[in-house]
């Protein structure tokens, strides 16, 4: 079926079987591979992006539901304050390790942080527990949040 | 003591010759050097590792993958400590397959033991002097001066008079012609003003953004994905298939055989996966019915009773466990445990109509896959090209003894040949955790005499498969019957206890195994380091005390104790309801000392702070080594915690992150890294902080007042 939707900022349409996830409309039919596979099971979140603003794993959902909707993804997470301040403070800090669930932690971050500007530890446990970091940079990903919160908050965070 | 042959004794032992030809190799063809790096005819290529263009575009090929562990900037900077450029001036691409790329000491191309940075160290710092004087020679001609009136600085040559100055890139050409120096001497400690420096990620950047380029991102025009229907029971083989159903999903290609099962080749990940899903398949389990955990525990302790082979024998060990006054005993085990690296494996192979291939891939081993592909194909290997890409975590499984994931992608584009495509399998999240290659399962059954109030005899029995065993390292890392790895970290023990032994029950079992990131030690550390505990414990002295005293003659041992436990305030009471627990262990040369303080909330293990302090010898770069003791201390606790692999009725029961149990951020305690300024020899890094961490858990664990858990992970065993 022919679904349209906007992809950061631009409208697009693709023509799939409505049942086949975002994921891999995104990944192959759109080639943004910043979108990243790692369980298929709406387990590890790798897969985050935003549907209308709500972060959610695009390996389960099925892209007919994205008809008329707005998705962002990595590449257009820099289109606004939030998602330049996660994506600096990720970068500042050298969260990544190999880097593979960090596509999805930023889209994550950048969520909670659009919900709320000053999370403390145990509502950055709530929203982040989702993404599995295999790597075990959870230390790095908390400050990350902190740094970019701060620095949205027009401190400087360090 | 017998010193065990591990990974890095038999690199050393056996293929020291390999570290000249290495050197040889890279540093000797300059025509070959320049095939490494496509159009750079006019280009400055002193040797495989680096180029000048002469618009100064600086490339630098990283001899080791990049899978998290932060190598390509930690070569990047040192390349670039005697080159005299900045980190952030040049490029870093994986290296081709090629022996020009062997590791420095194990003779292959391959990223693994934690030794990237100590053997690449003088090799990749020569790579950068000898570029640089080369660059100095072509100045000094040029100006018709002497080379020591011209220095090197910020990818530009410099009259030391202030007189003029040419880029790197100006001088590509003239350097080009220059001879290459035989002896380049390298800057002493004293003089760097890079290398030490925390320095940040080459990589961060396009890792954030999604940009970077990982395996399973690759893509070609015309590209099948393919998936595999492998055998759910390890040994078992292929009885029926019907795929009828299968061939009929939209966007299905073809259907093939393959040694390891069934393939579905189609248009994307999405149509593979629905046509694998419609294939029926029938198995026979073969051996697989073997595999069993609960069975096999059964049958390992039992196995645990009984004498193994000798790895080490120190004074009378049995005698003085007769004589001892009290004794204890106890039997620690461990599950299979998955690598799960967080991106899933995948190999993308092209048939070439010479015969050859070309395989875009992410793997840790390209000297092992290299040869093994050409192998199956039955052409030169300078038929096959490799591309690699970043590793979305490695953990060993992508260095597989085998070449397993690469044969079994080539295995598929032989049997789709007549579809004409570029073939890329892909592994899903199940196919991972079932496929096998798992750390072993292991008990080790413990035994100590106590007298005097003094730790006088000591007895590790370890039983488990052997990794090495059936591999090509088997003739070198096996001795008298002895997998090194299956006992490194026991058999080189360093308490002095003076009735010590060691040994081992080799078991043989259907499923595949593999080095997990600390190997043998993940394991060995677990049992040497609580069971320790239970006898300072039982002798009633402190698990800190007992250990500097048994530890006196291991200086760089004792100065991580001390500094973790020092930082954490061992000395001081804990906060009410936590206990501590220390941990102290020597792996791939390099010295970790762990602190952890954990509470048990509700009948399950909570842990709150990990403190760890490492000695790796001089540093390359302070903010990636906290950064690798952080990651290995997560890893570890997830394999502490929760995850494991276990069958049942010759199946494996985990299929993916809901069964698997990581470790998520609401479960990620503080680690705070302390790093030892030390001058002492260069060692590993990456694994180094994994064995530490369960047995500091477990006693930390028991310290708050839960039982001695003796098999991991903890799991719910404190409900
Ligand atoms: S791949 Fe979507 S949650 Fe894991
Ligand atoms: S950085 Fe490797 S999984 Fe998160």
């Amino acid at each position: 079926m022919r679904i349209e939707f906007t992809l950061n900022g631009e409208a697009r349409a693709v023509e799939v079987a409505g049942t086949t996830p975002l994921l891999w409309v995104l990944r192959e039919s759109l080639e943004l591979s910043g979108t990243k596979f790692g369980c298929g099971r709406a387990l590890c979140g790798a897969c985050t992006v935003h549907v209308d603003g709500t972060a959610v794993r695009a390996c389960s959902y099925p892209v007919r539901y994205v008809a008329g909707k707005q998705v962002r993804t990595i590449e257009g997470l820099e289109r606004d304050a939030v998602g330049r301040a996660v994506v600096g403070a990720w970068i500042d800090l050298d969260v990544v390790q190999c880097g593979w669930c960090q596509p999805g932690q930023c889209m994550a971050a950048a969520a909670l942080l659009s919900a709320d500007a000053s999370p403390d530890d145990a509502t950055i446990d709530g929203a982040m527990s989702g993404n599995l970091c295999r790597c075990g940079t959870y230390p790095r990903i908390r400050a990350a949040i902190h740094r970019a919160a701060a620095t949205l908050r027009g401190e400087d965070g360090r | 003591m017998s010193a065990p042959s591990t990974r890095r004794d038999f690199l050393a032992g056996s293929l020291l010759s390999g570290g000249g030809l290495v050197l040889g190799l890279a540093f000797g063809d300059r025509a070959r050097a320049a095939s490494f790096f496509p159009g750079a005819a006019v280009d400055f290529v002193p040797h495989a590792f680096l180029r000048v263009a002469p618009d100064g575009t600086i490339t630098f090929l990283a001899k080791h993958d990049e899978m998290g562990q932060g190598i390509h900037t930690g070569l990047a900077m040192t390349v670039c400590e005697e080159l005299e450029v900045d980190v952030d001036a040049i490029r870093v691409v994986p290296a081709p397959a090629d022996p020009a790329f062997a590791h420095s000491t194990y003779g292959i191309q391959v990223t693994g033991g934690s030794t990237s940075t100590w053997t690449s160290f003088d090799q990749v710092r020569g790579a950068g002097a000898t570029a640089r004087a080369m660059l100095v020679a072509a100045a000094a001609e040029r100006w018709g001066v002497d080379v020591a009136a011209c220095e090197a600085r910020d990818g530009a040559v410099h009259r030391t008079d202030g007189s003029g100055s040419a880029t790197y890139g100006e001088l590509a050409e003239a350097a080009a012609r220059q001879p290459v120096p035989a002896d380049v001497p390298l800057k002493d400690r004293a003089q760097f003003t890079r290398i030490g420096k925390p320095t940040p990620r080459i990589d961060s950047a396009s890792k954030v953004r999604g940009t970077a380029v990982f395996s399973l991102d690759q893509r070609v025009s015309g590209m099948l994905t393919a998936m595999v229907a492998r055998s759910p029971y390890f040994g078992g083989a292929l009885k029926s298939v019907d795929d009828a159903a299968a061939k009929a999903v939209p966007g299905v290609k073809a259907v093939v055989r393959v040694p390891s099962g069934v393939a579905v080749v189609a248009d994307g990940f999405w149509a593979a996966f629905a046509g694998r899903e419609a294939l029926v398949t029938e198995w026979e389990p073969g051996e697989g019915t073997r595999m069993d955990t609960e069975r096999l525990r059964a049958e390992f302790v039992e196995k645990s009773r009984s004498p193994g082979l000798p790895a080490r024998s120190d004074g009378d060990p049995e005698g003085a466990l007769a004589r001892a006054g009290r004794t204890l005993e106890a039997v620690y085990e461990v599950p299979y445990q998955a690598h799960a690296p967080m991106e899933p494996l995948s190999c993308m192979v092209t048939l070439r109509d010479d015969g050859g291939a070309e395989v875009v891939t992410g793997s840790q081993m390209l000297g092992g896959d290299h040869p093994a592909v050409a192998g199956r194909l039955g052409v030169d290997p300078s038929k096959v090209t490799f591309r690699n890409s970043y590793l979305g975590g490695g953990f060993g499984r992508r260095a597989n003894p085998g070449s397993d994931f690469t044969l079994e992608a080539v295995e598929v584009a032989l049997a789709a040949r007549s579809l004409g495509a570029p073939i890329k399998t892909v592994w899903t999240r199940e196919d991972d955790l079932r496929g096998g290659w798992y750390r072993p399962m292991f008990v080790d059954a413990m035994a100590a005499g106590l007298d005097g109030g003094e730790v006088v005899a000591w007895r590790h029995r370890v039983v488990g498969q052997s990794i090495i065993e059936g591999t090509p390292f088997a003739p070198l890392l096996i001795q008298n019957g002895i997998d090194a790895t299956s006992v490194e970290g026991a058999a080189d023990m360093p308490y002095a206890i003076p009735n010590l032994g060691v040994e081992l029950h080799t078991v043989a079992l259907p499923v595949p195994v593999q080095w997990w990131r600390s190997v043998g030690h993940s394991n060995t550390a677990f049992a040497k380091e609580s069971f320790l505990d239970e006898c300072a414990e039982a002798l009633g002295r402190d698990p800190c005390e007992l250990r500097r005293a048994l530890l006196a003659d291991h200086p760089r041992l004792l100065r991580v104790l001390n500094l973790a436990a020092e930082k954490a305030g061992w000395d001081t009471p804990p906060p009410a309801g936590v206990g501590r627990g220390v941990a102290v262990h020597e792996s791939f040369k390099g010295f970790a000392a762990h602190v952890v303080e954990a509470s048990i909330e509700d009948g399950r293990p909570r842990v709150r702070r990990i403190v760890c302090a490492i000695d790796c010898g001089p540093v390359v770069n302070p903010d990636q080594v906290e950064s690798q003791l952080q990651g290995a201390a997560i890893f570890a606790l997830s394999a502490t915690l929760g995850s494991q692999i276990t069958f049942r009725d010759g199946r494996v029961v985990e299929s993916n992150f809901h069964d698997f149990q990581v470790v998520r951020m609401h479960e990620a305690p503080v680690v705070e890294v302390h790093i030892v300024d030390s001058t002492d020899e260069m060692g590993g890094i990456g694994e180094v902080g994994v064995p530490g961490i369960a047995p500091a858990v477990c006693s930390a664990l028991r310290a708050a007042g839960g039982p001695r858990v003796r098999r991991l992970p903890v799991g719910n065993q404190l409900a």
